[in-house]
């Protein structure tokens, strides 16, 4: 069977898959939806979210021409949203792609070679884990100093440990297969094996853990702009902006409302995207599913 | 037995080593503390009287020496907000955390076991499919938001309840109810597949052969089970203290050791900052030693590795 065919039989069983499980599939159009929203946000969005208008603060949602309300400033909460939406989608996958990239590599490295390096790396995961993440990010951002740059770097410093486990754990079972051992027989060396024979092999592991890893770092986010470390404004992030109508919580409920309800609905979409891909990605999972 | 011991403790060591020297690092090297501590427009004196005050001038050997010395005997030094030692403030403020973790894990731990039970006995069925929603809900759930939604619904709209603050029993309910959903969103979900497994087991249905009513089967079961969920429950209690609890007492003004975290960092105490930090952390790591050396006791196998 040619290439394409294959592929095209590959993502033909994965969308069945996805069909199978009406949750996922909700998730990934309710994801694609904001995601759509976000990046276009500046030709969707009714209103400019900068732009005050202070006549018509705290107007409840629903009225005249504002679907979701005004704020404190007469800001446009809808379009708010949706341009709060660009950074904390951002901030979120950033600290995955950064927390990836440091772990999976250390992760590979110590399971494959073994040894010494091993030992290390493991002994600096163990004692890492005892920490709390949040902990730890809060006391580098608030001692850095807050910003979009600096949190994506200690977001990825904070929760490497996690995609390092879990690369270590699978590649100790993958150094044992053939290509592997053929490999090695023939003198290729270690670096070229765990690129094109270990690392494929981890791929929807790590990809599954990394989405699961991105809801808690949306989370994250939201929690330390809704505190204060995060991002700042004139920025807007979900996090942001509830901490902005906190304020107003006892007569304008909406301000904290939508923007909560956005930053739970995307959690819980990507944790249930994560598995979905954590279920199909088990072996023993797609043999029961009828492979 | 006592290797096992010995060596948890040991590792124990290693980490508390470990988070003094991360802090030390975060604190004195990484940041400045003192353009953390002056506003921004700050006379060039002024820096630097307060870097000769703190030390900060002297190489970073000595610092880190002084710091050790210092740590070692619980001194943090003097809160620059409130004037007092920086211990005695975080003494003062831990009861109220623990109270307030206590009984969001206590109602935490019944639900979530109560919720798996229900879940795992019937697995597949509607109420193991709406139990897991729940449950998924409770586990990534957004501890501020839901605060928020609480403080609105309960406080603001009904008025059963005050907004925040300390007192009696009624400004404990709606912070632990926050507190709590998490851990017992995710209790519910290990019970859920221990259960299941426990049934599959042939001495559950020797039981139900001889005409044991269904509770006390449950009570057998839930006995095997009952180590997995303690080691997450002492977990998750430790993770109680530190982010989750953080939070929610900013919402609910709730005056224990997180509040008085997020505290310092508003008001740029340097010296409560490193206190509270260090001592958060380290308690978390003192009961994470705790839960592995009880699991050990519980569990001979984990004594011979």
């Amino acid at each position: 069977m040619s290439d394409r065919r294959k592929n095209r039989a590959r993502l033909h069983r994965l969308w069945q898959r996805l069909w199978q499980d009406k949750f996922a599939l909700l998730s990934i159009v309710y994801l694609v939806f904001v995601l759509v929203a976000s990046v276009f946000a500046g030709q969707l969005a009714p209103y400019d979210p900068l732009d005050q208008d202070l006549a018509n603060r705290l107007l409840a949602p629903g009225t005249a021409g504002h679907l979701l309300g005004t704020d404190a400033l007469g800001r446009d909460v809808l379009s708010r949203m949706m341009h709060g939406a660009r950074l904390s989608l951002f901030i979120g996958f950033t600290g995955v792609v950064v927390a990836m990239a440091l772990g999976v590599t250390l992760g590979t490295v110590a399971g494959y070679l073994r040894g010494i390096t091993d030992t290390l790396v493991s002994r600096i995961v163990d004692v890492q884990m005892a920490f709390s993440s949040l902990l730890l990010i809060m006391l580098l951002v608030v001692m850095i100093g807050p910003g979009v740059l600096t949190l994506i770097l200690v977001f990825g410093f904070a929760t490497w440990v996690v995609h390092a486990r879990v690369a270590r754990a699978a590649t100790l079972s993958l150094r044992e297969i053939e290509f592997v051992e053929a490999s090695r027989a023939i003198g290729t060396t270690n670096a070229s094996i765990m690129i094109s024979h270990i690392l494929p092999n981890l791929a929807s592991t790590i990809i599954s853990i990394g989405v699961l890893e991105m809801a808690h770092l949306m989370v994250a986010e939201a929690t330390l702009s809704f505190l204060g470390f995060g991002v700042q404004p004139p920025s807007i992030t979900w996090g942001l902006m509830i901490a902005e109508g906190r304020d107003y919580i006892v007569h304008a409920w909406w301000l904290v409302t939508f923007p909560g309800l956005a930053i739970a609905f995307t959690v819980i979409a990507v944790s249930m995207l994560g598995v979905w891909l954590r279920a199909i990605s088990d072996p023993f999972q797609r043999q029961l599913m009828g492979r | 037995m006592i290797a096992f011991v010995v060596r948890r403790l040991l590792h124990g060591l290693l980490a508390i080593t470990v988070l003094i020297v991360v802090v030390f690092f975060a604190t004195h090297t990484l940041g400045d503390p003192v353009r953390l501590m002056l506003p921004i427009g700050a006379s060039q004196e002024a820096v630097e009287a307060t870097r000769e005050r703190f030390g900060l001038n002297d190489p970073v050997i000595i610092q880190f020496g002084n710091y050790v010395k210092d740590i070692v005997r619980l001194d943090f030094g003097v809160s620059l907000w409130q004037r007092r030692p920086c211990m005695d403030l975080v003494i003062e403020r831990l009861p109220a955390t623990a109270l307030l973790a206590l009984v969001a894990m206590a109602w935490a731990v019944l639900a979530g076991i109560l919720f798996g039970v229900l879940a795992g006995t019937r697995p597949r069925s509607k109420t193991d499919r709406s139990v897991s929603f729940v449950t998924f809900i409770g586990a990534s759930s957004i501890d501020f938001w839901v605060a928020l939604m609480l403080i609105i619904v309960a406080s603001v709209k009904l008025g059963w309840f005050p907004t925040s603050g300390y007192g009696g029993f009624k400004y404990l309910i709606l912070p632990a109810i926050t507190l709590g959903f998490r851990p017992f969103g995710r209790i519910a979900q290990v019970t859920r597949p221990v259960v299941v497994e426990e049934f599959n087991k042939p001495y559950i249905m020797a039981l139900r052969a001889r005409g044991l009513c269904r509770l006390r089967i449950i009570g057998h079961a839930l006995r095997n089970a009952s180590v997995v969920i303690f080691t997450l429950t002492g977990y998750e209690f430790a993770r109680l203290f530190t982010g989750a609890s953080v939070v929610v007492e900013a919402v609910f003004g709730w005056p224990g050791v997180g509040l008085l975290m997020i505290q310092s960092i508003q008001r740029r105490d340097w010296p409560l900052i490193v206190a509270t930090t260090t001592v958060v952390a380290g308690i978390v790591i003192i009961l994470h030693i705790l839960i592995d050396l009880i699991y050990g006791l519980i569990n001979p196998r984990v004594r011979f590795e």
